[in-house]
């Protein structure tokens, strides 16, 4: 059969026995669940037992790439994950979260697609320490000895990637650091040293002993209508090429404004050659150097520098060199680098409070401010050591440790939901759909990308704020218009002065499952400015690609079953209503203020309107019942599951 | 293969792999770096490849980052 835009493939590998299996891509189920993390839910759901121990054999670690992955389609390079993630997920059950994580990468998603999958299924434990090369039909389980506790992520990375170089160039590689092989609960896979995925869930990989998946392809990548797919990404990319916002990278935006005493410009300062995933004309991520203090000239891949000023500051370091040189310490060994910094900063308080003393920390000496306590505390979190070995158990074990809940610890604590640190503070950021509702809506509390994650403009009426870093009521309708949400329903969504935010969600739910389920980037290559996201443009694109009519309004509703479907997987591991935790510190930031240079701040939502309890179950009531789903247990009806075509998958 | 007509910075190149995606597809109809006639590496290198077509500037026109340009067609 002749797949077009699919690779026609899923690859299924047991690790223990070193099987491999190859199954044909069934097209009822491409039609269904569109492809990419639509498909790997749908394996999730056939594969993953409930209840078993996300670090036991049984779990597995499927990795998918969507249809459009591998054309010219600006963006289409992302890889899929879904697995369990170790937690546990709760205080008081022993139960996990199932989530979909997604990154891109400049070879290893396009290079898995055109080795000829579209979805791989990796199960079972190594005996020994290995990786997974997949070389077109050649895929072997391979000794890892020479990197295992050897190698860190960057080196690891370069090693395989030129080890199975082909002719024309290198091979992808997601691998793991040492906090993924020591099983350490913030632990991450990192893609083509560029890119995160399964974050919290590095340890997976390592409790299969699995170092590594390397791919490289050559079968290419066919589509239906190449030149109708062609005119369509070239539009797409010239809108990207010739927008004022081409180049310019990501804004420091309100991560500059909390100023540390560090250069304005340090992100253009540090930055020296911008790296781009497959595809993407306009790249986001960057290699740096830092260029001022006693690091002066150490390059850093990936560093993420624009986040420098708030947790430089919150670490009390004077030069932003020390802050980027953890940074890069904890993704080099495969630790989430805001976990990693958070952690330090609430264990390094809690020894300054004497709530822990040197016999805690193997004699260790903490002193806030200094990179050398804070990077030999970093080394006990990742080999689990003294303190380390609760850090890296997680925040609830560490929280029990030292007898003080980080999640609830209005100085020195994070916004923790479910155990997850979210990446974002609604405290600073403010509790909108993206940052607010999200983190306590997606398993792992991420975020959500949408036009209400900028700012509102002090004018919400003004027609566009671009260039601006901000956002009109105009930009979040037209926002809506783009998640190919539907037009005539947009007076229930919208009034004249605002929105609602519960119900806005859930479409921006829908649309971000369009995006992963084709393999394109919800940030399209920019934080500022989103043209790849854009269902109506995407319903153009996915026909042209695999050949199959699509309607902006059916492929929205593939998004929809497909959300569905990810919150059934975690309905049948326990998780209902009862589990949508709101961060114990924005509660607390309802009624107590941040004491802030301009003044007291309150928890506000985006129109900067105070925000209390209430209104949060509210905006949880409107998001359930826009869902279609039972509003008390927050769990999908059977008539919505007939509706969405998912009868099979009920609870 | 002389490609004299064409500017070469590889230090601008992202590894975004559009020329190569942008060869394979012109010459193949199937997107496939594979078989692309370009073999770039980000900072390092691009090179064209024995069976690379002169004057063709197919990898320069979805180039974004002016990593290749094309200068002038050269006769053959």
């Amino acid at each position: 059969m002749d797949y077009y835009g699919y690779a026609g493939k899923t690859l299924y590998i047991d690790l223990e026995s070193r099987s491999t299996k190859v199954v044909p891509l069934d097209l009822d189920d491409a039609r269904k669940f569109v492809g990419g993390a639509g498909l790997t839910s749908k394996i999730a759901f056939d594969l993953i037992k409930p209840g078993a121990s996300p670090l036991s054999p049984e779990n597995p670690i499927i990795l998918g790439v969507g249809p459009l992955v591998g054309t010219m389609v600006p963006t289409a390079c992302k890889t899929n994950l879904t697995m369990k993630f170790p937690g546990p997920a709760s205080r008081s059950e022993n139960k996990y979260v199932v989530d979909i994580s997604v990154a891109g990468g400049k070879r290893f998603g396009l290079m898995l697609k055109n080795a000829g999958y579209d979805t791989v299924v990796i199960s079972g434990r190594a005996k020994k320490p290995s990786y997974l090369k997949i070389v077109d039909d050649d895929v072997q389980v391979c000794d890892a000895a020479d990197l295992w506790g050897k190698k860190d992520i960057f080196e690891t990375t370069d090693e395989l990637s030129s080890r199975h170089k082909g002719p024309k160039g290198k091979a992808g590689v997601m691998a793991i650091g040492k906090a993924g092989e020591t099983l350490v609960n913030g632990a991450i896979a990192f893609v083509d040293n560029m890119s995160t995925i399964g974050t919290f869930g590095g340890a997976v990989f390592g409790s299969k002993n699995l170092k590594a998946v390397v791919t490289l392809g050559s079968k290419g990548v066919k589509v239906a209508d190449g030149k109708k797919l062609m005119a369509l990404a070239e539009k797409l990319r010239q809108e990207i090429i010739t927008h004022p916002g081409f180049g310019k990278g990501r804004p420091a935006g309100y991560l500059r404004s909390t100023s540390a005493g560090y250069p304005d410009d340090l992100t253009s300062r540090t930055k020296v050659g911008r790296v781009a995933c497959a595809s993407c004309p306009d790249p986001c991520k960057a290699d740096h150097e830092i260029k001022d203090g006693k690091f002066t000239g150490t390059k850093l891949l990936d560093c993420r520098a624009h986040y420098a000023f708030y947790h430089g500051r919150r670490l009390r370091l004077d030069e932003y060199g020390e802050i980027l040189m953890l940074f890069d310490l904890a993704t080099r060994n495969g630790l989430d680098m805001f976990t990693a910094v958070r952690m330090l900063h609430f264990v390094s308080r809690l020894y300054e409070r004497g709530i822990i003393s040197s016999k805690d920390t193997g004699g260790l000496e903490i002193k806030r401010g200094d990179f050398d306590s804070y990077r030999k505390l970093l080394e006990q979190y990742i080999n689990r050591q003294h303190i380390g070995e609760y850090m890296a158990q997680g925040w609830y074990a560490l929280s029990d440790r030292v007898g003080v809940d980080a999640a609830s610890d209005w100085m020195d604590g994070a916004s923790i939901v479910r155990n997850f640190d979210t990446i974002t503070d609604a405290r600073f950021d403010g509790f909108d759909p993206g940052h607010g509702l999200a983190a306590i809506l997606r398993p792992r509390g991420q975020l959500l990308l949408q036009d209400t994650m900028y700012p509102a403009g002090e004018d919400i009426h003004k027609e566009t704020y671009f260039p601006e870093w901000k956002r009109s009521l105009n930009d979040v309708k037209r926002d809506y218009i783009e998640m190919g949400a539907p037009p005539e329903e947009m007076d229930r969504i919208f009034s004249k002065n605002g929105f609602n935010a519960g119900r806005l969600e859930k479409h921006a739910e829908d649309a971000y499952a369009v995006y992963d389920c084709l393999g394109v980037c919800s940030e399209g290559g920019r934080t500022t400015w989103e043209p790849v996201r854009n269902v109506p443009l995407l319903a153009e694109m996915y026909p042209a690609a695999t050949g199959i009519d699509i309607t902006t309004r059916e492929l929205k509703k593939r998004g929809e079953r497909v959300w569905n479907l990810q919150k059934l997987l975690n309905v049948r591991e326990g998780f209902t209503r009862k589990d949508d935790e709101v961060p114990a510190l924005w509660l607390t930031n309802t009624e107590t203020p941040l004491k802030l240079k301009g003044g007291d701040k309150y928890l506000v939502d985006w129109f900067g309107r105070r925000v209390c309890t209430a209104d949060i179950q509210q905006m949880l009531d409107d998001y359930y019942d826009e869902r279609g789903w039972d509003i008390n247990k927050g769990t999908p009806t059977r008539q919505k599951l007939v509706e969405m075509g998912l009868e099979r998958y009920e609870v | 293969m002389d490609k004299s007509n064409m500017s070469i910075n590889p230090q601008l190149c992202t590894g975004c792999a559009c020329c190569q995606l942008s060869c394979s597809y012109a010459y193949t109809g199937v997107f496939n770096p594979a078989k692309a006639r370009i073999v770039p590496e980000a900072s390092v290198s691009i090179v064209f490849t024995a069976d690379c077509i002169p004057n063709c500037s197919i990898c320069a026109r979805y180039c974004a980052q002016g990593a290749i340009k094309q200068l002038e067609k050269v006769s053959v």
